[in-house]
């Protein structure tokens, strides 16, 4: 009566698997009859209409029991001598044989029997059990009443009766504990709380230590470690450069949203759309970076489309094989051979997530962003107290001084001017000294002047004789003398300040003491062949002695004829100081440096008349104009962007345009703030400006005399105009600022003419313009680019209009606060003040950045299309975001994107989504799904061992079942929680001969299963036992010490792998750094993935380079070191300190057996460390003891525990 | 077909060498079966590096791929076109072009003539270039083809595409198919072993990942820093002898958990244990040079204690000889967009003598005619030059998935055959193309294995390494 009572579910899996023997007799269509279909007849029968023969299809009932174009019906149920098919795959004729010849198919007489048998039951078709909805399952009767704890039992249960098993005794107690701590939090529980458990007598013990643990936050570390497999987290972006992304900030939620137990639909949601549901919180913003961990390929010259193209593909596989377990992956090329997924779906489900851009996003965090907010007060301020930092004036009078004798050291000549100056002609040597001597009847001179001259004699304008104009002064050396040939006396200087010097070539260096190469050196950005001049003053002012012979001495020892080649020297006077006190004294200097600035902007600026873009396209990104003229562009890019941008005719006659400007500027919706957008391979942020064209009313306009505010190196807006595409302008090292390049038109433009602007951005990685504005200008000077704030030229334009003279600015005159402040930001006495400024803003902490997801805006969709093959390079017609026709639709009304996508994977309306969730739950408590190929519940997918209680679970998690009443919806602590307090979770693991003989993969689970840990539970565990373990969460990820080379040798992208200082060395395993091309070398060892693709389950393997790791690896050594220093220093019996060290290993007490074991070992060592053999200290590691008996005692058990952490109980989950 | 039961076993005791199943394993294996566990004798066979029969007899029973990661110019080592030098300075013609896309050069780029001379060698009369003198002296041993192109232009697809058939991460590596089905011969080294000699592999570890086949058959790298297998070396102060007493220590306390849970995967366990032990022995053994003489290694030009492209050759041949199935040596740095001249004088310099030395080493040692040898890059480069001022780069060539060369020797290839041809300007394969796919299936054929038949069932259906292509290059089979 009993097996009555039995669903027919169960019923059906019973047969399933009892009767493969009488499955001859009737053969099932789902597990007999559909393969062989599949395998000779859907290929040209099939969903695949491309490929279909004769009209006819075999894969539905309905169209293969019709007549087909032929007139003859391929099925007639019941009567197989009636049908085609039967007819057609017995046939020999060449002309009428299925399948055909040239298909070097050959079905089995056995198939052959199959088929006919089918057709003669009533030929079925059933569709496949994982595409219908699962319902709620009524328990099944079992014998055993008392056995079971909950609906998981009974199923097992009944299972088990069905094949005449016993289910095992209930594990003893130190296995359980240390079982469900391994299980539910991935670290063994210490003695103390083993023994909490084993001596608690309450009958709600073993509930309360569940409940314990499901709370504890490493119940998210080790979960959490379990999804990022799934979601093929790592730190670095996979390929050949293989670079440090940061996305830490996703692995964090991950573990976060564990610990908070977020509902598993709103988990999923959050991960696939999180930017689109409204109001999204940066938390789920965060978490859409679950598919940004997507590998990305920075290879140079790669085509950055054609690797996005295959991130989608990892996409969709990744999604399918999660919330489907669907080999989606198979309809990337043609239709599913198998399932009824067709390649046109295959591309729907990709325009479902195709749509969104994929940027990095700072993660605003309190602690931060206070003290952001704090130190850019602080700058605040300092800036507002620059002017009050002016310096004093010099106050100096100064006077040329004329030479009266001047001599090279090498062949030059040196010949005075008329002006006082010395020009410098002749031979020009590598390095000279020159000596000039001057007579003058100025006293108390306080600073000495050397002004160096451009001239047009020199090479490129001079002031130096190189061939590009430069100089160094290697050391400037002056002294007096009373009179000629008298005693010199060396003056001293203490300072020098000069108008310009180059980077790495201060003038400071020029009195350095120190005559060889280095020294003042001029060269610069910008226009640089100008004169420079620089002021050295000396220690104490001269006295007054009247006249004196003063020599000056000017060293360029840099080599390669770095040599002056037109110079003036003036001495300097103390005056009398202005009257007034300090604070008037320093506004007044303030005030006249401030006009004489302002005078000299005002006379520069440009009035420059932003033109309004009337058409802006591009080839492939969108070019947006938004209200101020100024164009931002989105969307994807190539590594070959050409934009196109039309302007209105301008309006008014007169005046001519004669140049235009391009301003390139930074906008947040870029990278590192833009105004580039170069986002991979190349400086995120920058722009390169390969070739600009302009062209007016059709006509080429010729541009001329580039210049720009500012260039990385030689990439200057010249580059754009030389005619060769592999040069350009670039902005790199200039990122989050505004930047200019302007143009002049070689023949002025009439200004009523359309003006149409190419811009063409080419480099082997993608570089456009992120945003960007042009003007023209009719100014009919020499117009060049200025580093002026673009928002103050309008004041000065004002200022000049105006046609005032600046007024000669006096101390209680309130000066202009814009103009001021930029004033103080390039004003040369501010310099050293300026100084502290940029350190404190280095200071300033930057956010964490990670990768997310951001949904495109409506009017830049990107378009799908099918791929023929699933080539990248062979787009076809375009495709519509749908989900899998056969399985179901979306709702009418719903929009079809990746929300409405993510939402309908947790709906009901997707039959696989919760089967899916439950088995890959299951598998991680018993080492096998109920479903064992975890990743595919297609038709070649394996069967569930246990349908009714696969559906049972499944329906319980959803909350769709009817009187759902163990799992609140979703609630996966409460799944584990059920699992885990099932009595088949808590049977013994003891292996039996009958177990082996009857069900030795156990499928049944007559025992619970024994697999090795995770190599990530290994190492932490190992640390734990020893204390080492930090308890430190979340946070970057950290460098623990693994064998030397492993990230460098071999790896094309080489990671010098420093290990991490402090505690962050023994970090539990998941934040260990994973870098794709060379994992952490442990982690690959014990089967962990590289994160270069979605991992449903893991290998488990048993080696010997696991056990070389386990060994002789440092962590390991360091582990055992550690135990021995601790178990050396307690008092115990040597035999009660063995206990407790197994117990700390192992969980429960050693046997008497053991313990000899281990003494007898440790006798053995004793002696052998005693006699000298053994070096104790190398044993012991590092340390200090007083004694060679305690070095001894330390390195005794250094190896007791080294043997201890090696067995095989302790690196298995039992 | 033995693959299939191997496949259908569902292994989970992953084994590494071959007879795992050896020592205290096997007393305790033993003990078991005669417990009436009659199933168990499944699982103990089911060890997946037991030696397999393949397919049909094999040619070859082992594969040295000297990979030259980075891709050497064919134009200047073996594809010699003095048609090519008549166009130096001027630009290929578009028509010959068609729409390839390049990494770092334009289509319309100039084109560079050979940069060195070549000349006739052998009775073959092979032209080879002055750079490579010793490789000349071999001619005859070797089969030059010259005629293989591929589907990927960028270093590491291409790498990941030769190695596994496939150009992303994720499909199971050459040499992981061939230890797959044929198992293992050496019974205390790994059976598949990958050396670097040079900067950096742009493909890393996916060129010598099992895939989604069992983790067990991913190449063992063996490297020159540190340990040459990892962690094979005993901690400090722990000697041979402690290390075999608290190895004893360990089999015996797990001996005794396996009598008490009775799970075979402790037996396992056991085994994988001594093998370990065995490895410490057999690892420096094999680094060992003492034992090589003074005229082999001149003749490899290999200085025993200095890592080098020769001494990855010398250990090459060492494993051979101690039954090593599959070894990977990659030489990287052949990606000259700049001084294609300066990077092949440079890089032959470090490996021509050492290639050929080992072809004659295993000649004269008999393992030639069972040792394949496989000679090339990812791809080839183009017959037009790479010239940018901006990154630097004169007279370089860019990449060229067209047409490139690679050379065999040995394991059932013909001798002195030079194959395939290309157009004058070397562009384009005229004659007796070569995919990478033909390739794999021909290596795959001398081992014994056809290429349709090595199947692995993964995500619902059967793969392999050559996916839907490959075909077997007969003429090039002695």
């Amino acid at each position: 009566m009993k097996i009555l009572c039995l669903s027919a579910t169960l019923l059906a899996s019973v047969c399933c698997f009892l009767t493969v023997a009488s499955a001859a007799d009737s053969p099932d269509y789902g597990r007999d009859v559909r393969p062989i279909l599949s395998q000779f007849c859907f290929k040209c029968h099939g969903p695949d209409e491309t490929k279909r023969e004769a009209g006819l299809r075999l894969d539905l009932r309905e169209a293969a029991v019709k007549k087909a174009e032929s007139g003859e019906r391929p099925i007639v149920p019941g009567e197989p001598a009636a049908s085609e098919l039967i007819r057609r795959i017995h046939s020999t004729d060449s002309e009428l044989q299925m399948p055909p010849a040239s298909t070097k198919l050959q079905m089995s007489a056995a198939q052959k029997e199959t088929l006919k048998k089918w057709i003669a039951a009533g030929a079925e078709y059933k569709p496949h059990w994982s595409f219908v909805p699962p319902e709620r399952t009524p328990l099944p009767g079992v014998e055993k009443k008392g056995w079971p704890r909950g609906g998981i039992d009974t199923f097992i249960l009944a299972r088990l009766e069905a094949e005449k098993l016993n289910p095992s005794t209930e594990a003893d107690r130190y296995t359980l504990v240390r079982r469900v701590s391994l299980d539910l939090i991935g670290l063994p529980p210490t003695p103390e709380e083993a023994d909490e458990f084993v001596s608690d007598q309450s009958p709600d013990a073993y509930e309360r230590l569940i409940d314990r643990l499901i709370a504890s936050p490493h119940y998210g570390e080790r979960w959490g470690r379990r999804w990022l497999d799934l979601a093929r987290y790592a730190d670095t972006n996979g390929y050949e450069k293989d670079r440090t992304r940061s996305v830490w900030p996703y692995r964090d939620w991950v573990i976060s949203a564990i610990n908070r137990n977020l509902p598993y639909d709103q988990f999923t949601i959050d991960q696939l759309a999180g930017d689109m549901l409204p109001g999204a919180t940066q938390d789920q913003r965060i978490a859409t970076g679950f598919h940004r961990n997507t590998m990305l390929n920075e290879e140079g010259g790669i085509d950055p489309l054609e690797f996005r193209f295959y991130a989608m593909t990892d996409r969709v596989a990744t999604t399918s094989i999660i919330w489907t377990g669907l080999t989606m992956v198979c309809a990337q090329c043609h239709t599913h051979k198998y399932d009824p997924i067709t390649q046109r779906d295959y591309y729907s489900m990709f325009a479902l997530l195709n749509n969104a851009d994929e940027p990095e996003m700072d993660v605003v965090r309190s602690d931060i962003a206070a003290r952001r907010v704090e130190i850019e007060k602080q700058i605040a301020r300092m800036q507002s107290d620059l002017p009050k930092r002016f310096p004093l004036p010099d106050e100096l009078t100064w006077t040329i001084v004329k030479p009266i004798a001047a001599t090279s050291a090498g062949e030059a000549k040196l010949e005075p001017q008329s002006d006082g100056s010395i020009l410098v002609t002749g031979p020009t040597p590598d390095t000279d000294t020159y000596q000039i001597q001057f007579e003058t009847s100025v006293s108390d001179i306080a600073a000495i002047r050397l002004e160096a001259l451009a001239d047009p004699k020199l090479p490129s304008k001079g002031p130096g004789r190189t061939p590009h104009g430069n100089f160094v002064l290697s050391e400037f050396a002056a002294s007096v003398t009373a009179k000629e040939g008298a005693a010199e006396t060396p003056l001293k200087f203490t300072r020098a300040t000069a108008d310009f010097s180059q980077e790495m070539f201060s003038v400071d260096k020029a009195i350095d003491g120190e005559t060889k190469a280095s020294g003042w050196a001029i060269h610069g950005p910008g226009e640089w062949n100008v004169n420079r001049t620089a002021t050295f003053f000396l220690a104490q002012p001269t006295g007054n002695s009247g006249p004196s012979r003063l020599i000056i001495r000017l060293h360029q020892n840099f080599g390669k004829q770095h040599t002056l080649g037109k110079f003036r020297i003036s001495v300097g006077q103390r005056s009398a100081s202005g009257g007034g006190t300090e604070s008037d004294r320093r506004q007044t200097h303030l005030a006249r440096k401030f006009g004489e600035w302002v005078a000299s902007e005002r006379d520069r600026v440009v009035k420059w008349t932003p033109l309004k873009p009337t058409a802006a396209t591009s080839n492939l990104p969108l070019l947006t104009v938004l209200d101020d003229n100024s164009i931002i562009v989105s969307g994807d890019m190539s590594k070959h962007d050409l934009y196109d941008i039309t302007f209105a005719p301008g309006t008014g006659t007169g005046s001519r345009w004669t140049a235009i400007r391009i301003e390139a500027l930074p906008d947040e919706r870029l990278p590192k703030n833009g105004p580039g957008r170069v986002y991979y391979e190349g400086p995120f942020g920058d722009f390169f400006m390969s070739e600009i064209t302009l062209k007016a009313n059709g006509q080429r306009v010729k541009l001329t005399a580039p210049s720009q505010s500012f260039a990385n190196g030689g990439n200057t807006a010249a580059m754009a105009l030389d005619g060769n595409q592999q040069t350009g302008w670039s902005i790199n090292g200039g990122q989050g600022k505004s930047h200019v390049a302007v143009f002049r038109f070689e023949e002025p433009v009439n200004r009523a003419s359309q003006l149409n602007l190419a811009l063409l951005f080419e480099r082997y990685y993608a570089a456009g313009l992120g945003r960007f504005r042009v003007s023209v200008t009719d100014d009919v000077r020499a117009v060049e680019a200025s580093p002026l704030p673009l928002d103050l030229e309008p004041m000065l334009l004002a200022m000049r209009d105006s046609k005032e003279p600046v007024k000669p600015a006096s101390s209680n005159v309130e000066l202009p606060p814009l103009l001021l402040s930029q004033f103080c930001e390039v004003a040369p006495e501010l310099a050293e003040a300026r100084k502290e400024i940029a350190n404190l803003r280095n200071q300033i902490p930057a956010f964490p950045t990670t990768l997310v997801f951001q949904e495109r805006p409506a009017n830049n969709p990107r378009t799908t299309h099918r791929h023929h093959r699933g080539e990248f390079l062979q787009p076809k017609e375009q495709v519509q975001p749908a989900v899998i026709a056969s399985l179901t639709q979306l709702q009418q009304g719903e929009p079809a994107n990746r929300l409405t996508f993510a939402r309908w994977l947790v709906s009901r309306s997707n039959p696989l989504g919760s089967r899916v969730t439950v088995n890959r739950e299951w598998t991680a408590f018993f080492g096998r799904g109920l479903v064992r190929t975890v990743e595919d519940f297609g038709s070649q997918g394996a069967s569930p061992s246990n349908p009714g209680l696969l559906d049972w679970l499944a329906v319980e998690l959803s909350g769709d079942g009817q009187n759902a009443i163990a799992v609140p919806r979703w609630d996966m602590k409460q799944l584990h929680r059920m699992i885990t307090c099932s009595a088949v979770y808590r049977q013994s693991s003891r292996v039996t001969a009958e177990h082996l003989a009857r069900d030795t993969q156990n499928e049944w689970l007559a025992r619970s299963p024994r697999f090795r840990l995770e190599g990530e539970i290994i190492r932490d565990s190992a640390l734990r036992a020893s204390g080492l373990l930090s308890q430190k969460m979340l946070g970057p990820s950290v460098f623990p010490p693994q064998p030397a080379g492993v990230t460098t040798e071999g790896t094309y992208g080489g990671l010098s792998w420093t290990v991490s200082p402090g505690e962050d060395r023994y970090r539990r395993t998941l934040y260990t750094f994973s870098k794709r091309t060379a994992p952490f070398a442990m982690n690959l060892t014990f089967d962990g993935p590289s994160g270069e693709a979605c991992v449903a389950r893991r290998e488990v393997t048993n080696t010997p380079l696991q056990a070389l790791t386990l060994l002789n690896d440092t962590v390991f050594v360091e582990t055992a070191q550690t135990l021995g220093r601790s178990f050396a220093a307690r008092n115990e019996p040597a035999e009660e300190r063995l206990r407790i060290l197994f117990r700390q290993i192992v969980t429960r007490p050693p046997a008497p057996e053991e313990i000899d074991l281990l003494n007898k070992f440790a006798e053995h060592q004793r002696v052998r460390l005693a006699a000298g053999q053994l070096d104790a200290k190398l044993i012991a590691g590092p340390g200090a003891e007083a004694d060679a008996e305690r070095w001894q005692a330390r390195a005794l058990w250094t190896l007791i525990a080294r043997s201890i952490l090696n067995l095989d109980e302790v690196v298995t989950r039992n | 077909m033995q693959i299939e039961q191997l496949k259908n076993l569902e292994i989970t005791r992953r084994h590494f060498f071959r007879d795992c199943q050896l020592g205290v394993g096997k007393v305790a294996l033993a003990s078991l079966l005669t417990a009436g566990a009659t199933r168990m004798s499944n699982a103990a066979v089911a060890n997946p590096m037991a030696p397999r029969k393949p397919h049909f007899d094999p040619k070859a029973k082992a594969v040295i791929h000297l990979f030259m990661a980075g891709a050497p110019s064919q134009l200047d080592l073996f594809d010699y076109k003095p048609k090519l030098a008549d166009f130096t300075g001027k630009p290929i013609p578009p028509e010959v072009v068609g729409g390839q896309r390049y990494a770092f050069i334009r289509p319309d780029a100039n084109c560079l003539g050979p940069v060195f001379k070549f000349a006739r060698h052998g009775q073959s009369g092979a032209e080879l270039s002055e750079v490579l003198p010793h490789l000349a002296k071999i001619v005859d041993d070797i089969t030059i083809v010259k005629s293989v192109h591929t589907d990927q232009f960028n270093h590491a697809p291409a790498q990941i595409f030769f190695n596994t058939g496939f150009s992303q991460p994720g499909r199971p590596s050459l040499g992981s198919w061939v230890t797959y089905g044929l198992g293992a011969e050496a019974s205390d080294l790994p059976a598949f072993v990958v050396m670097s000699t040079g900067a950096g592999i742009s493909g890393g570890a996916a060129n010598w990942s099992s895939g989604f086949l069992p983790t067990v058959y991913s190449g063992c790298r063996l490297r020159n820093q540190g340990d040459p297998i990892l962690d094979v070396s005993s901690p400090a102060g722990i000697d041979p002898r402690l290390q075999r007493d608290s190895l004893d220590l360990i089999g015996t306390l797990n001996r005794r958990r396996l009598e008490q849970e009775g799970d075979p995967e402790i037996a396992t366990r056991i085994a994988s244990y001594e093998m370990a032990y065995r490895l410490q022995t057999s690892a420096p053994e094999l680094m060992d040079l003492k034992s090589e003489s003074k005229e082999t290694l001149e003749m490899y030009g290999c200085e025993p204690d200095k890592p080098s492209f020769a001494r990855a050759c010398l250990l090459a041949r060492r494993m051979i000889e101690r039954g090593v199935r599959f070894i990977n040596i990659y030489n990287e740095g052949w990606d000259a967009h700049s001084d294609v001249a300066g990077n092949l004088r440079n890089n032959c310099g470090k490996t021509d003598q050492a290639s050929a030395a080992l072809v004659t080493d295993l000649k004269r040692r008999g393992l030639l005619d069972e040792t394949l040898v496989v000679w090339g890059g990812e791809f080839g480069r183009t017959p037009m030059v790479e010239t940018n001022p901006a990154l630097g780069r004169s007279l370089g060539r860019d990449h060229h998935p067209q047409a490139y060369t690679m050379w065999m020797a040995g394991g059932g290839i013909k001798r002195g055959l030079v194959y395939g041809s290309t157009d004058d300007l070397g562009f384009h394969v005229v004659d007796n193309p070569v995919h990478v796919h033909d390739l794999q299936a021909t290596i795959l054929h001398l081992l014994g294995m056809d290429h349709e038949r090595l199947t692995y069932f993964h995500a619902g259906r059967e793969f392999r390494l050559t996916d839907v292509h490959g075909r077997i290059v007969h003429d090039l089979l002695a």
